[in-house]
């Protein structure tokens, strides 16, 4: 399954836009299925974005689990950044 | 018995002599002797950006508590701290014109602008970088981070403050080659909020707790404490700039450290009171290189 977040909100920008791709996400991955989400257009995203988006699916399933069947492609360097920081200190914290 | 509190500006207004101007416009305030509060800008020679939102939100401040505010020592001869104010579009916004015919926006400085917590995207996008990437002669694409850096701000003042907008103020400084964003809500403050919570803390530790990434007050649903940390940590952690945040009765400077190659993030308690929170961002402009290598694509890995 390929989410390209432009395809469904006009800016990755809020709790809302993320909110959006969480929907179309959670019940795939917390069923174990493989889902890539694109930023494709994207160039940043704020962390509002990310923790409604992805963050919140640590309320489903591990982290663990997320990060064996979430792929993000076509990102940059700080999308990238920003979703492992977050995921670190998630992953951190039930350590 | 209510009256008229006069305050004068000092020669220099901002990080300096805020607390003692915001001290006695509120203290009348909240005693109810306020009737009006009459600022004096006659011996006004310097304001930093800080000091322009500062202003307004005082001013926003005291209608919203039914007092007016009469500004005095204002006119076209005034200092040139003055006549940066009128191009700043303060005075019209204040006194519903600009004290010179000819104000006009500068082009080191956008103008004041209220910015409501629904409009801040659309601003950042179509207004804020795209004259920060002519100012800086770069690209938008290259300011994304600073972009987010912002949106972080408004998510606060839209997550926390309790008031439905920021006041912004932003200055190009070609010779010192930064620029510095001033962004201020007279709302319920970091501290306040973060007492809701950990009411044993003091507003120092409880500000520098608000800028540790995971800590949240859940005071919202859609705040999952990282945003303040994601600002400091974007502009501290490679020297692109600085960030200085004021609320309650504590001020965070977060700077980078070279030493130690990371940010260093020290909160103070401070004599005096910010009804709110008060955000100065200070980009270097010899950033843009580094900032621009942000947007670059690269492949994820956990």
């Amino acid at each position: 399954m390929v989410i390209r977040i432009l395809d469904h909100v006009e800016h990755a920008s809020s709790y809302e836009d993320g909110d959006v791709i969480f929907k179309l996400i959670s019940a795939p991955i917390s069923s174990g299925e493989d889902v890539v989400v694109s930023f494709e257009g994207i160039q940043a995203v704020p962390s509002a974005f990310i923790n409604a988006s992805l963050v919140r699916l640590a309320e489903l399933t591990t982290v663990g689990e997320i990060r064996a069947h979430l792929k993000i492609a076509q990102s940059t360097r700080q999308i990238n950044d920003l979703i492992r920081s977050r995921f670190d200190f998630l992953a951190n914290m039930v350590s | 018995m209510a009256g008229s509190v006069p305050i004068l500006l000092p020669e220099s207004f901002g990080a300096g002599s805020m607390y003692y101007v915001i001290g006695q416009a509120t203290r009348g305030m909240n005693a109810q002797v306020s009737e009006q509060v009459v600022i004096d800008f006659s011996r006004l020679k310097f304001i930093e950006p800080i000091g322009v939102v500062i202003l307004s939100n005082l001013i926003e401040y005291l209608a919203r508590a039914g007092i007016p505010t009469a500004l005095a020592g204002v006119n076209f001869k005034s200092t040139a701290a003055v006549a940066y104010l009128d191009d700043s579009d303060f005075f019209k916004r204040y006194i519903g014109r600009p004290l010179r015919e000819w104000a006009r926006a500068r082009d080191t400085c956008l103008p004041l602008t209220m910015v409501s917590n629904a409009q801040a995207v659309g601003y950042l996008h179509s207004t804020l970088i795209p004259w920060l990437a002519i100012s800086l002669n770069t690209s938008e694409e290259s300011l994304a981070t600073v972009r987010i850096c912002l949106d972080e701000v408004f998510s606060n003042i839209n997550f926390h403050s309790g008031v439905d907008y920021g006041c912004l103020h932003i200055q190009h400084f070609p010779q010192s080659k930064e620029v510095q964003i001033a962004i201020s809500d007279f709302g319920v403050g970091i501290p306040a909020n973060v007492r809701k919570v950990r009411p044993e803390l003091n507003d120092s530790v409880a500000l520098a707790l608000a800028c540790e990434e995971g800590f949240t007050t859940q005071s919202n649903v859609k705040n999952r404490g990282a945003g303040l940390a994601t600002l400091i940590r974007y502009l501290t952690l490679k020297d692109r700039g600085k960030v200085w945040i004021v609320s309650g009765e504590a001020n965070l400077s977060a700077i980078h450290d070279n030493a130690a190659k990371k940010s260093k993030v020290t909160s103070r308690t401070v004599k005096g009171f910010y009804p709110g929170t008060l955000v100065r961002i200070t980009l270097k402009q010899d950033s843009i290189r580094d900032l621009a290598t942000d947007v670059q694509s690269e492949e994820f890995s956990w």
